[in-house]
């Protein structure tokens, strides 16, 4: 099987469609001479798979982004963005969110962050206060939706259909978890340790969006809280004021809008932790397709992924003169050693150049040469390799979610 | 193309986006842009179902990005889910009709467009499909299930209609800016529950509507 590709239809990216509003829909005339828009532009993408077509929409902050919802928004960054540099801008990061009651006005004088539960002292704790705490850490981490590319998953699984661009790779600057709980003076017989934010459910007494860490990851010095992302204060749609960044991790756990931290003396047992977001609790976090897995356990740490960023399928090459292929790859944090171009389908592979590293939970870059001999198509394949020597499957894992998925991606070109 | 026996997830109403960031020495604010998915018209009674539930809490895009051919077994447990543990104030009675509807308009789902052509389908599909005849405002209510959410002179989940009016009392573009609430949808102006837009309000429906609110 022939796995798929990683990036939008470029012949639909770079289709802008001008919409005449007024023409179509006369609501100017009908309504008293107040038009609810003058002119629409939207641009349209087509991520390469069934009943891809999305909408490009500039959110607040935000460049345009490929919607995946409108309400609540749930934004992808278009592929192209990955080739740009190994960071992402704040104005190109993915978003996520799970209940429509988003916070859309904060008030950093009057914002708080509380401190609860198992401690010594409760917390009530201004951004001033947390950024006089101790010293501002920084640390480069890739944020990924347990979801990216699930649109890909063959059979397909239900859920946000994302391509690959629900992934991004900032530089985060906050205090460490570790230095607000140890403020607060940990109990003995604490367990886990949990997060909410202000975001909500919008009616009714659906579970709010709450999740939880180990005591012991929570007290491991790297998980932070953030409220600058690249040098800037939080985009609100990534979680202004304040987020929790944990390294390697799922974005599934680095909650948003951070209002409230618990310290529990039993594991948390939320819908978003019993219920949500759980794999397959086996070393492949697969199951055969349509089948149901015995055990579940929750998500956790990223696998590892590797990607071709300077060609897009469909790219045409020179035959006979090299071009330098180049790509990204990371893992859950371990740090990548290896990474491996093929061109030839997986048959061959070569060892590609890794530039330096940004820190082991950053993107990598990658660059490997390649001079096609002959005119024809070419399937590139790129595969990493972790400290641990985890790698990446030739042909997508499965799991009812959509999580996870990892397989080594192929591109298509052309030598002409 | 938005007509109302065929299914279109394409009956999309474009408006301009509202775009802003406010900087202002009391924080960041931001203000969404306005909503442009829609679920597809139907005469199956699902269809009003789906608009007075579903766009209570979320946007139409979970549904009409799902994968073509979805089973129907995907559909019953997701709105089993939204009722218990989501919250969603469903009717157990009303369950199967909207499962049927949510079924028959993933069906509906049509392959990719022909690449690049001369009439871009978005706009084909904008043509207003407005009913034949003219509704008054009662119909409308009742058509679009209004009612769900809003009384004459009390809360249920949205303001009073009385208190809507009166919001917008003495002001020239009252209706106008009515109606451009109801057919965006928006959020803030009165607590947390967002009201749901609805595009396949034809113009004329728009006028009827809000004009009928004013005078409440």
């Amino acid at each position: 099987m022939i796995s798929d590709h990683g990036s939008e239809d470029p012949e639909l990216t770079s289709r802008r469609k001008l919409l005449k509003y007024l023409g179509a829909v006369s609501a100017g005339s009908a309504l008293g001479g107040l038009a609810f828009g003058a002119l629409a532009t939207e641009d349209r993408v087509r991520l390469p798979f069934e009943n891809g077509e999305r909408r490009l929409v500039a959110y607040p902050q935000k460049r345009p982004l490929i919607v995946l919802t409108s309400r609540p928004p749930q934004l992808e960054t278009p592929f192209a963005v990955f080739n740009d540099g190994l960071i992402t801008p704040n104005d190109a990061f993915f978003v996520r969110y799970h209940w429509s009651a988003i916070p859309t006005s904060i008030d950093p004088a009057t914002y708080r962050l509380r401190v609860g539960g198992k401690v010594a002292a409760q917390l009530e704790l201004s951004l001033d206060d947390l950024k006089q705490l101790s010293a501002p850490v920084e640390l480069i981490a890739v944020n990924q939706c347990s979801g990216n590319s699930r649109g890909f998953f063959t059979p397909r699984a239900n859920g946000g259909q994302l391509g690959n661009g629900a992934m991004g790779n900032a530089r985060w600057t906050g205090v460490p978890l570790k230095a607000v709980l140890e403020k607060a003076g940990v109990q003995p017989g604490a367990v886990q340790v949990s997060f909410n934010g202000l975001d909500t459910p919008p009616l009714g007494d659906g579970p709010d969006f709450v999740k939880a860490l180990d005591i012991d990851h929570a007290l491991d010095g790297e998980v932070l809280l953030a409220w600058a992302m690249n040098g800037a204060d939080l985009p609100m749609l990534n979680g202004y004021p304040l987020r929790l960044i944990v390294p390697g991790w799922y974005g599934t756990y680095w909650v948003k809008h951070l209002s409230d931290i618990q310290v529990l003396d039993a594991a948390f047992d939320g819908f978003w932790m019993k219920t949500a977001y759980r794999i397959p609790d086996n070393a492949c976090a697969c199951v055969e397709p349509g089948t149901a897995p015995a055990r579940t356990t929750p998500i956790s740490r990223f696998d590892v992924r590797s990607f071709i960023t300077s060609l897009a399928n469909g790219a045409t090459l020179p035959v006979g003169r090299q071009t330098v292929v180049r790509g990204i790859a990371f893992d859950g944090g371990y740090g990548i050693s290896e990474v491996a171009l093929s061109t030839d389908g997986g048959r061959t592979w070569r060892e590609a150049r890794l530039s330096p590293s940004l820190g082991r939970y950053s993107f990598r870059e990658w660059t490997a040469a390649f001079m096609p001999p002959r005119k024809g198509s070419y399937e590139l394949k790129v595969r990493a390799v972790n400290r641990i020597g985890q790698s990446q499957p030739a042909e997508g894992l499965w799991n009812a979610a959509g999580y996870m998925r990892n397989v080594v991606e192929t591109t298509r070109v052309t030598a002409i | 193309m938005a007509t109302r026996s065929g299914f279109s997830w394409r009956a999309e109403i474009l408006v301009a986006g509202g775009l802003a960031i406010a900087g202002a020495a009391s924080g960041l604010e931001i203000q969404l842009p306005a909503e442009r998915a829609a679920y597809p018209p139907s005469d199956l009674p699902g269809y009003a179902l789906v608009q007075r539930n579903c766009l209570l809490c979320h946007s139409a895009e979970y549904a009409q990005y799902q994968p073509p051919a979805s089973p129907r077994s995907y559909w019953e447990a997701t709105v089993r889910k939204m009722k218990k543990p989501f919250g969603a104030p469903l009717a157990e009675d009303d369950i199967p009709a909207i499962v049927d509807y949510l079924v028959a308009a993933n069906a509906a789902i049509r392959p990719a467009p022909p690449k690049v052509a001369d009439v871009p389908a978005a706009i084909q599909s904008l043509t207003p499909a407005g009913p034949a005849m003219p509704r008054d405002a009662q119909a409308i209510i009742t058509a679009s299930n209004c009612a769900a959410c809003h009384a004459p002179d009390r809360k249920v989940v949205g303001p009073a209609f009385r208190d809507i009016a009166a919001r917008y009392a003495g002001r020239s573009d009252a209706a106008v800016q009515i109606a451009n609430s109801i057919r965006t949808g928006g959020s803030g102006k009165w607590g947390p529950v967002p009201m749901p837009p609805f595009p396949g309000l034809s113009d004329e429906e728009l006028k009827t509507l809000s004009s009928w609110i004013v005078l409440r």
